[in-house]
């Protein structure tokens, strides 16, 4: 691949340099975290072959865990991808300006974590090869087939959604980048659809996005509404609760701005974004974790105090080993570090610098992720009727390496979308931007 | 058709044949076969067995062991198969063959403890020499109540018969896979028992059920007593079908049907009008 592609044209401003130069060239660093991606990637499909021609039981999930880290990391996946629709359709909605550099980089973190997630799901099947029975023969009545549908739907539509506002930039990239390869080139002409740029073209976009942006919102909220009917609408212990849906995407919506903070970190660095992404930008992005995570508390506090009062029996035999049995470290690292000093952190203006606000995101996810495991994994343990006469490790559920390595292949999946994407399109909508600059020049030109 | 009868010929045959065919010699790898039961056999034992027994082998060895389970398993009453060392049988139970599951993940301790349970399963010389009784049955059908009466004797050498008292009797229902027991009761001095046999149990379709009657005694045996009688509530077949949300896809509940397609229509609807927009636009570009 040659580095020096030609800039064709004296007439690209600034911005157009500064934020497409990233599509340009590949740096080293760059090349070799693709690397370790894929060979991630390699262990975990050596692993998934394993467990395809072996059966299920390389898997630590047996008759009373019969659900694993692998639903645990679907719940988490389908969490992350919530973002999408808070950062671009609430806050465009709302015409927060400042979030317009964000948007397209959680509307990819939106499509990679859904598509994965739809994977997991497949991953998580022993006869992965019936899928499609799923849908011939899936009753409509089962909350798993609302579920198979609202994350295709909503896989769809972010799709979409990333694609509509990325129209004016691909036109641009097709004018400007002509020393790409053959493919690439083609690629942007035929995504590009004859964008010129015209007056009734970007009417009609901007009705599109419009559209989509309302279409969104129900959707999004429902997709993870729906997974957390798939275990609300059970009478298990743990499970059976009835502010499930808003426990689930209140706890989204942390994640997910944990996640871009943290990917807005990455890019800013790599790609010398420094103009675009500000510390204004990890300033507000620190509130919106703030006032996320403080929602999500306020559900926690719902969803362990009322239960933990009553201890109705089975209720509490689980609730008691969260708070002081065996899951009772897990759970209480989850809770304080995951949830409650980060709010305490984040409230003072310094951590809300750059560094250190990436650093308590980092821990905010990972707290998110062991907190799904703890939702999934525990309730199977405390079943209506008693565990009896079952060989000894189908009385606990530790995850094998095959799980874990698959896992973590998923991780990387979602993480290599993410940066192939970034190579063929700028990370921030240049167009957007450029116009709203000129915007705030004009403003300022006429005194307004 | 034609090759529908074929096949069913062809299972037929397949069947008799895997009846006819015994298991194949199951040898024990030397060293293995010597291990020790570390468990002695006492009245513990042997019952913690039993309802181990019960629980995880009865399924294909048959409540006695003979192997005649809903499928063909090793017969563990014959003297072949008791010559076998605890080890030996320890190794085939934690390694498992054919359709005979391994059973390593459970805990040993209770595996040596069905393996002092199985030994108790070789008493068919002791059977042998129960005494002979009779078991026959009363029942008055012109009487609306459902009651059955069993009467147990031997023949003494005059050949007169003599009563038996206090030999349990237990009564069953035949049902698809096994008997469902309704009750048991001992014998009187004249060598009676009575039942009230409970009502609503589901028999056939036209309330048909048949009644076993076993004597149940470590001294005396005696073929079991069968009768038919129309005690049951008839068979009506499943409830017609409802529309619910346990029911199958065909019958799910109209409400549901409604919205989920309502919703699905709109939102497709929407993407569909938004990609003509696309299109639109693609078209917009090549007039300029
Ligand atoms: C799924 C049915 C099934 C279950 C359950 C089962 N068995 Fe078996 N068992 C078989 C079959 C079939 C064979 C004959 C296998 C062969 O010889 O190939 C067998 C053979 C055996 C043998 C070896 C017989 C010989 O010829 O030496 C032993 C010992 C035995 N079973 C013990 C047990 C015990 C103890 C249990 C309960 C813990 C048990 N089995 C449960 C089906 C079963």
């Amino acid at each position: 691949m040659t580095n020096e592609v030609p800039f064709a044209m004296g007439e690209a401003s600034e911005i157009q340099k500064d934020l497409i130069m990233p599509v340009m060239k590949v740096s080293f660093k760059e090349k070799l975290w693709t690397r370790l991606l894929m060979v991630i990637i390699l262990v975990a499909t050596f692993a998934y072959i394993k467990q395809l021609t072996t059966g299920l039981g390389v898997t630590a999930m047996r008759d009373y865990s019969a659900w694993g880290i692998y639903i645990s990391h679907f719940v988490f996946l389908v969490a992350v991808s919530l973002i999408g629709a808070l950062v671009t359709a609430i806050l465009k909605l709302l015409k927060i300006k400042w979030a317009t550099p964000l948007t397209r980089i959680s509307e990819i973190i939106s499509v990679a974590a859904v598509l994965f997630a739809a994977i997991t799901i497949v991953v998580d099947m022993g006869r992965p090869d019936r899928l499609l029975y799923v849908f011939i023969h899936g009753r409509i009545q089962s909350p798993i087939i609302w579920d198979v549908t609202v994350v295709n739907t909503y896989l769809i539509i972010s799709l979409i959604l990333l694609y509509l506002p990325l129209i004016p930039d691909i036109a641009l990239l097709r004018d400007t980048l002509t020393g790409k390869p053959n493919w690439q080139r083609k690629l942007y002409t035929l995504l590009a659809v004859n964008w010129k740029g015209t007056a009734e073209q970007k009417k009609v976009l901007n009705r599109a996005i419009g559209i989509m942006l309302v279409l969104v919102l129900p959707v999004a909220f429902s997709i993870h509404t729906v997974t957390s009917w798939l275990f609300a609408v059970n009478m298990r212990a743990g499970w059976n609760s009835t502010i499930f849906g808003p426990y689930f995407v209140s706890g989204a919506f942390v994640v997910g701005a944990a996640a871009v903070i943290v990917a807005m970190y990455v890019y800013r660095k790599t790609q010398k974004l420094q103009d675009y992404i500000t510390d204004y930008h990890f300033d507000m992005m620190g509130k919106l974790l703030v006032l996320t995570m403080v929602i999500y508390f306020y559900f926690n506090i719902n969803e362990f105090l009322v239960p933990g009062y009553k201890m109705e029996r089975l209720e509490g035999s689980e609730l008691l080993e969260l708070f002081m049995g065996g899951h009772a470290p897990v759970f209480w690292i989850t809770q304080i570090a995951g949830l409650i000093l980060p709010i305490l952190l984040l409230v003072f203006k310094p951590m809300r610098k750059p560094l250190p606000i990436m650093l308590i995101s980092l821990v905010v996810i990972a707290g998110s992720w062991l907190k799904r495991v703890l939702i999934v994994i525990p309730a199977q343990f405390h079943p209506q009727f008693p565990i009896q006469n079952v060989p000894k490790n189908f009385h606990y559920y530790h995850p094998t390496f095959f799980e874990l390595a698959i896992t973590m292949g998923i991780v990387a999946g979602v993480l290599l979308v993410i940066t192939v994407f970034s190579r063929l399109f700028p990370i921030i909508l240049v167009v957007e931007t450029e116009e709203e600059r000129h915007c705030k020049i004009d403003n300022k030109a006429t005194g307004r | 058709m034609r090759i529908c009868g074929n096949s069913i010929i062809i299972m037929l045959l397949l069947a008799c044949s895997l009846d006819v065919l015994a298991f194949e010699p199951w040898n024990v790898p030397g060293p293995e076969g010597g291990r020790k039961n570390p468990l002695k056999a006492d009245k513990n034992v042997i019952e913690n067995g039993r309802i181990f027994f019960m629980n995880t082998c009865k399924a294909c060895h048959g409540e006695q062991g003979l192997g005649n389970g809903v499928i063909k398993a090793a017969d563990m009453t014959t003297a072949k198969f008791q010559s076998q060392t605890d080890g030996e049988l320890f190794y085939k139970i934690t390694t498992g063959r054919g359709q005979m599951p391994s059973f390593k993940a459970m805990n040993s301790n209770d595996l040596w403890q069905v393996i002092i349970f199985i030994r108790t399963l070789a008493g068919g010389a002791k059977q042998v020499l129960k005494k002979n009784a009779m078991l026959n049955l009363i029942i008055d059908v012109n009487k609306p109540e459902k009651q059955v009466t069993g009467v147990v004797y031997f023949m003494d050498e005059a050949g007169q018969k003599q009563p038996l008292e206090k030999i349990k009797v237990g009564f069953y229902v035949q049902r698809m896979f096994g008997l469902l027991p309704v009750g048991s009761k001992y014998t009187n001095d004249k060598g009676y028992v009575r039942l009230d046999f409970p009502s609503g149990i589901i028999g056939d379709t036209i309330g048909n059920l048949n009644l076993v009657a076993k004597l149940e005694d470590a001294e005396y045996k005696s073929a079991d007593a069968l009768a038919t009688v129309k005690w049951g509530l008839p068979n009506t077949g499943l409830k017609k079908a409802e529309r619910t949300l346990w029911a199958t896809n065909k019958l799910a509940p109209v409400w549901l049907i409604l919205s989920f397609t309502l919703t699905l229509l709109v939102i497709f609807g929407v993407i569909i009008y938004v990609l003509l927009q696309v299109r639109k636009i693609h078209r917009l570009g090549k007039i300029v």
